[in-house]
């Protein structure tokens, strides 16, 4: 990881190590799919297809954004090849409080919380999505929060404001 | 201004043009134009005796200046260019603005068509003649005189004499773009012409100086030859392209015109011949516009007159009796000969000659079959053999530039995306129709091209020596090749062109049909996809090209359902070439239907076709382009009609493809094409069905292509972690694509077991909609899906089956509208929130056409159809169709965010079904809630303000029926709209306040006269049933203007004439909407005369 990928807040989860992705032939990754650029995960935002001079084979050229630091990253793939999915996650959490050092207490569904994540951060949207969450939070409302997980990697993602009334 | 003032002006703008000879060109133009705008206001309100007086005084002003100064000043040069000035600010193409009516500019249009045009052309004819003769063109003392009084002329010349006289009335003021298809426009002057233009002699000295200029040009003239050049080419061009009643009928006297064509040619042929140096020149860039202008003229000339006249009218013994044909065919080889089919030349000044020469030729071999009047006119053998010469030409070319372009990285068609490939394609049908005129001759070269192309390959890929030349050849040929044999259908049904039917007819029996030859050439390719050993060296564009091709050809020739032509022939006959068309058909069902039928090889050739399909799909991995043309040309066009499904249904190789569709959802791992593929295969399967006779067994086919796709949806419902991970998602994407393509096949025959299905499988599928809740692509193919199958069985549907369509389409919204979906208020990242704005966009517009098709007629038809008359409407009241589209209108309209609105397809969808609805079911929208009515009339109102025309018009549409059930229920004393027509806050109903609006943008803002008709259909009926609020309206607007009487008065009779000219009355019918329209229009122009130009 480069420097500033240290930056981003994220979190290691256990099961780090596991498999966290399955291999797809690049032709049929689409637009709004995800997939694996060079370590990362990412959602595709564009694909053209060209080929080796007039008369090769097809390749994939995949513009992404990194689902969790949101660069944007390039790929070209042989659309014949296999290429790496990662495994998305969304779980959806009920904030419950943030502490002074800004780890969020989330609970899920079930009830059961946990107070291992910090609120968002390394880039100017994550920033922003940040103060969205505390403001709202701070304005009293209930505020869901949409985890996302992907290659042992957690992170909020987006928020909702339940309305109660 | 008073007209006192505006005269001085013009007077003094006049004076000074004329006399400020050392001014800078601009200004004196700003001031000739001005100068001229003057003129024209002053005409605008004045009669036909007082515009002439106004421009006899400009012109014995010019003539007193110039006697003054004795030929020493620019006095004639300057009154020449105002003169052209007037007449281009009288054209209302390029008339100023003025601030005034429509109806005005045409008046002056009219007037000066009538009165004052020819004269000016005679004065520019004899202002330009005058300088010739006294020679002071060649030693330049004209001061630039002839070259203005050539603008003059061309002024004139550009004059758009089609306009009809009674446009600019009702409201319709702007003309259609689509008269100007041509590049040119024909000119089209009244016979009252005919002496100045085409009298012998008449401008014979224009001719001359028109070939003086360009030598003089050629020899190294400076700027003012090049002047006159330029200006005399034009007008040359112009003549070129006269036709019409100016030439005396073709029975009559056909000399004139003959002698006309003759001097334009010879003119043309005069500068532009040698071909070869004039071609140089415009390459090395001096005389591109020559080089352009004189093929544009060649191709209005291939236009206008006859193909006889081409190749039998001889040019003149200078021109060593050549014919206009010898020299467009000079012209074109020479443009094939400077390589303009490379790729380098692409957009240069030869491709954009070549192409308006193949135009010329295009027009010439098309005349004899659109010869006007219905006689047949058979084509000049000289002209179709010449263009068999170009044709060969062409090839010859073309191969070249292949060559060449064989190594480029890019092919660019990629590059540019759909664009350039069609741009291509152009271009290739314009060849196309040269290569036709000939077909004997030019279809076996074709073939033998192809043929020996085809058969190098495999010693080319066993030497090792890279074969991309070679593929890109027989890339081009093939694609050539296939525009040659058949026109793309565009949605009709595709017949062999003309040409090659009548030659096809001319075969004797048993010697080789160049048609069939060709075709036979092509397929004998494509199956080089199904031997093992060859195929490697079929790239996956060439292979694309060959399966598109064979599609092309397939549409047009193979097992055509009318084996005897006769279509053909009762097409023909239509044409006005009885005759010939019989002839044809006859000629076709002795030989046995003709070619490719069912009997002479049409099944055989099927087979091959389906079996290329099915081995390109499994044998090219990854090449999606490829995939996408088999399962969106290929099949669809083998699907299409019946006589093919018939013999599909039992064929072996279509066996493979249903299996190799069912079992793509049946392997783990990894999906074999890209899902949307699988809609295409899908949907081309699905269709077969309908030639499956036996039900029983129809079920059983769909079925077996129905089920797998069904498993995947039944497995990833109740698994939400198999459906996140990523390969779930996949085989989920795929599924759902496969069952949309089920679903649009649906017909007649397929349609029980395909709405059985739905019915077993419902559960399923709003689990999956539940839980797929965040997986954007997932979701958005469901409600697809639903709206799709809606679509496709509602034609089908009986009371019980509809009722459940119902029920489960409101579900389906709900379900969305519970799944919170839209509602993220902020993500991460600007760029993916913009993604998710853009799914919920076509999410929303799913579920909107969703709620159309339930309100379209067939679920109300069949409600009404499967009962007893006399329990329909209680049924049809049980079943409330209206009541769940609004329910889902409901549920919907809260997630149309601005966001979304910004969509301009979402936008008429909405619009179009509100309006539909508030039409269809008006007493349903009076029962509806409060909140829910308000919410309606909020997005209505937003409607009526919205700039898109389709939006505007459906939400006049909507007032409109409901104003109209409001009118009509107080006539017959019904509730109505009851309580939603309380007054607001400002005291006003609804209607009346929206009344309002629709009048202010209607006066007040741009481009509305085509919306006149819709809005007028609204209004009649709120003016009809809220007068008072109309009257307060009217003096509102009144009162606007009251500090000027006139306006005042002006508009008080508009308002008048509004509700009662043309016999207006009571009532909202038919006629009465006519009457109001065409009142409406009328009163808009002259309002937005008084209230918009203050």
């Amino acid at each position: 990881m480069s420097d500033d990928e240290h930056d981003v807040e994220t979190f290691e989860s256990a099961d780090a190590g596991a498999s966290h992705t399955v291999p797809m032939q690049a032709g049929s990754v689409r637009k709004g799919g995800f997939m694996v650029i060079k370590g990362r995960p990412t959602k595709v935002i564009e694909v053209t297809t060209s080929k080796t001079g007039k008369h090769g084979h097809a390749k994939c050229h995949f513009t992404a954004l990194d689902i969790f630091t949101n660069k944007k990253v390039e790929e070209l793939v042989p659309s014949s090849h296999n290429l790496e999915v990662p495994i998305v996650n969304r779980v959806e959490y009920t904030l419950l409080d943030i502490d002074e050092d800004d780890h969020m207490s989330l609970m899920d569904d079930k009830g059961d919380t946990r107070e291992d994540l910090k609120l968002p951060g390394g880039h100017a949207e994550a920033e922003k999505l940040a103060e969205d969450l505390r403001t709202a939070f701070d304005d009293g409302k209930e505020v869901q929060v949409t985890i996302l997980c992907s290659m042992g990697i957690e992170q909020a993602h987006a928020i909702k404001e339940v309305n109660n009334s | 201004m008073r007209a006192s003032e505006r005269e001085e002006c013009r007077a003094f703008a006049l004076r000074w043009t004329l006399d400020a000879e050392g001014a800078a060109r601009a200004v004196r133009n700003q001031m000739t134009a001005c100068c001229a705008t003057l003129v024209k206001r002053a005409a605008v309100d004045a009669d036909d005796a007082t515009k002439m007086a106004t421009l006899g005084a400009c012109e014995r002003e010019v003539r007193a200046k110039m006697e003054s100064s004795k030929g020493e000043s620019d006095a004639e040069t300057m009154g020449l260019e105002v003169f052209a000035a007037i007449v281009s600010e009288f054209a209302p193409g390029t008339a100023s603005e003025l601030g005034t009516t429509w109806e005005r500019h045409e008046g002056c249009r009219a007037s000066a068509e009538k009165h004052f045009l020819k004269p000016f052309f005679a004065h520019g004819c004899e202002a330009a003649r005058r300088c010739v003769e006294t020679g002071r063109v060649s030693d330049g003392s004209d001061r630039g005189a002839c070259a203005a009084a050539l603008r003059l002329m061309n002024a004139v010349l550009s004059w758009d004499f089609n306009r009809d006289v009674s446009y600019g009335f009702r409201g319709r003021a702007f003309p259609s773009s689509e008269s100007a298809a041509n590049a040119f426009v024909k000119l089209t002057p009244g016979m009252e012409w005919r002496d100045v233009l085409l009298n012998p002699g008449a401008l014979d000295w224009l001719f001359d100086l028109h070939a003086g200029a360009e030598s003089a040009v050629l020899a190294g003239g400076g700027v003012e030859a090049k002047r006159v050049a330029a200006a005399s080419r034009k007008t040359l061009s112009a003549l070129c392209t006269l036709s019409g009643c100016v030439f005396p009928p073709r029975d009559a006297d056909d000399s004139l015109r003959q002698g006309h064509f003759v001097r334009c040619a010879r003119a043309i042929a005069k500068y532009l011949l040698p071909a070869a140096t004039s071609v140089r020149a415009a390459l090395e860039g001096h005389g591109e516009d020559a080089l352009i202008d004189g093929c544009r003229s060649m191709s209005a000339l291939a236009l206008v007159h006859d193909a006889n006249d081409f190749a039998s009218l001889s040019l003149g013994p200078e021109l060593n009796e050549r014919t206009a044909l010898d020299l467009l065919g000079e012209l074109t080889l020479e443009c094939l000969n400077q390589d303009a089919l490379s790729v380098q030349c692409e957009g240069t000044v030869t491709d954009d000659c070549l192409k308006m020469l193949l135009e010329a030729w295009a027009s010439l071999v098309n005349k004899g079959m659109s010869a006007p009047g219905g006689v047949e006119t058979a084509v000049p053998s000289a002209v179709l053999e010449g263009a068999a010469n170009i044709s060969h030409a062409y090839v010859v070319a073309g191969l070249k530039a292949a060559r060449e372009g064989a190594h480029e990285e890019d092919d660019g068609h990629e590059e540019e995306g759909q664009a350039g490939a069609a741009a291509l394609d152009a271009r290739l049908e314009l060849a196309a129709q040269v290569l036709r005129a000939h077909p004997t001759t030019t279809l076996p070269t074709l073939q033998h091209v192809l043929v020996e192309k085809r058969n190098s390959l495999p010693a080319c890929m066993a030497s090792g020596q890279d074969p991309s030349e070679l593929l890109e050849e027989l890339w081009w040929l093939t694609r050539l090749a296939a525009h040659v044999l058949a026109d793309d259908g565009d949605g009709e049904t595709p017949i062999p062109p003309d040409s090659l039917a009548a030659a096809s007819a001319a075969t004797a029996p048993g010697a080789p049909n160049c048609v069939v030859e060709l075709a036979r050439a092509l397929i004998d390719f494509g199956c080089l996809a199904l031997d093992a050993n060859a195929r490697g060296a079929l790239s996956p564009r060439l292979l694309e090209t060959v399966v598109w091709a064979l599609a092309r050809w397939a549409d047009t020739y193979l097992i055509p359902e009318d084996s005897g032509g006769s279509l053909h022939a009762a097409v023909y006959a239509a044409a006005g070439g009885v005759r010939r068309g019989a002839d044809i058909a006859n000629k076709l069902a002795e030989n046995g239907g003709g070619m490719f039928s069912e009997r002479n090889g049409g099944v055989e050739a099927l087979d091959a076709l389906v079996q290329i399909g099915v081995k390109a799909l499994s044998d090219w991995p990854g090449e999606t382009s490829l995939q996408k043309t088999i399962g969106f040309v290929l099949f669809p066009v083998l699907t299409r009609r019946k006589t093919l499904l018939k013999h599909l249904v039992n064929m072996p190789s279509w066996d493979a493809l249903r299996q190799a569709c069912a079992g793509a959802h049946h392997e783990r791992g990894v999906v074999a094409f890209p899902p949307e593929v699988h809609r295409g295969l899908s949907e081309c399967v699905g269709r077969v069905a309908a030639s499956v006779i036996d039900p029983a067994q129809c079920e059983a086919y769909v079925n077996a292509l129905i089920t797998p796709p069904g498993e995947v949806i039944a497995a990833v419902s109740v698994d939400r972690e198999g459906l996140h991970h990523p390969e779930g998602e996949a085989r989920a994407c795929a599924a759902l694509e496969a069952l949309r393509g089920v679903v649009r096949s649906t017909n007649g025959k397929s349609q029980p077991a395909v709405f059985n299905f739905f019915v077993a499988a419902v559960d399923h599928l709003l689990n999956l909609q539940t839980l797929a809740k965040d997986l954007g692509r997932v979701m958005k193919l469901l409600l697809r899906l639903t709206e799709e199958f809606v679509e496709a069985n509602s034609p089908y549907l009986n009371a019980q089956q509809v009722d459940w369509v119902c029920r489960y389409c409101l579900r389906v919204v709900e379900t969305y509208a519970k799944s919170g979906r839209g509602a993220v208020k902020s993500e991460a990242g600007a760029l993916l929130s913009q993604e998710a704005v853009k799914e919920a966009y076509k999410e929303v517009r799913a579920l909107l056409r969703m709620l159309t098709h339930m309100s379209s007629g067939n679920l109300h038809d069949a409600i009404i159809e499967s009962a007893p008359p006399d329990q329909a409407a209680a049924l049809a009241e049980q079943i409330d169709i209206a009541r769940v589209v609004f329910a889902g209108l409901n549920a919907v309209i809260p997630l149309i965010t601005d966001e979304l609105l910004k969509f301009p397809k979402l936008c008429r969808q909405y619009f179009e079904l509100l309006a539909y609805m508030l039409e269809a079911y008006p007493k349903k929208v009076a029962q509806l809630a409060p909140d829910l009515f308000g919410t309606l009339m909020s997005t209505l109102e937003f409607g009526l303000k919205h700039a898109d025309e389709t939006v505007s018009k459906e939400s006049m549409t909507a007032l409109g029926a409901l104003a109209t059930f409001q009118c009509n229920s107080a006539k017959t004393q019904t509730i109505g709209l009851g309580a939603h027509m309380a007054p607001n806050a400002e005291g006003v109903s609804i209607l009346a306040h929206l009344m309002r609006l629709l009048f202010h943008r209607l006066v007040y803002e741009e481009a509305v006269f085509n919306l006149v008709d819709e809005a007028a259909d609204a209004l009649l009926p709120i003016i009809l049933h809220e007068r008072p609020a109309f009257q307060n309206l009217a003096s509102a607007f009144i009162s606007a203007v009251a500090d000027e009487p006139r306006s005042v008065d002006l508009l008080q009779n508009a308002f008048v004439a509004l509700t009662s000219a043309n016999g207006l009355a009571e009532g909202v019918d038919r006629v009465n909407k006519r009457r109001f329209r065409r009142n409406l229009a009328d009163f808009l122009t002259v309002a937005r005369g008084v209230l918009r130009t203050r």
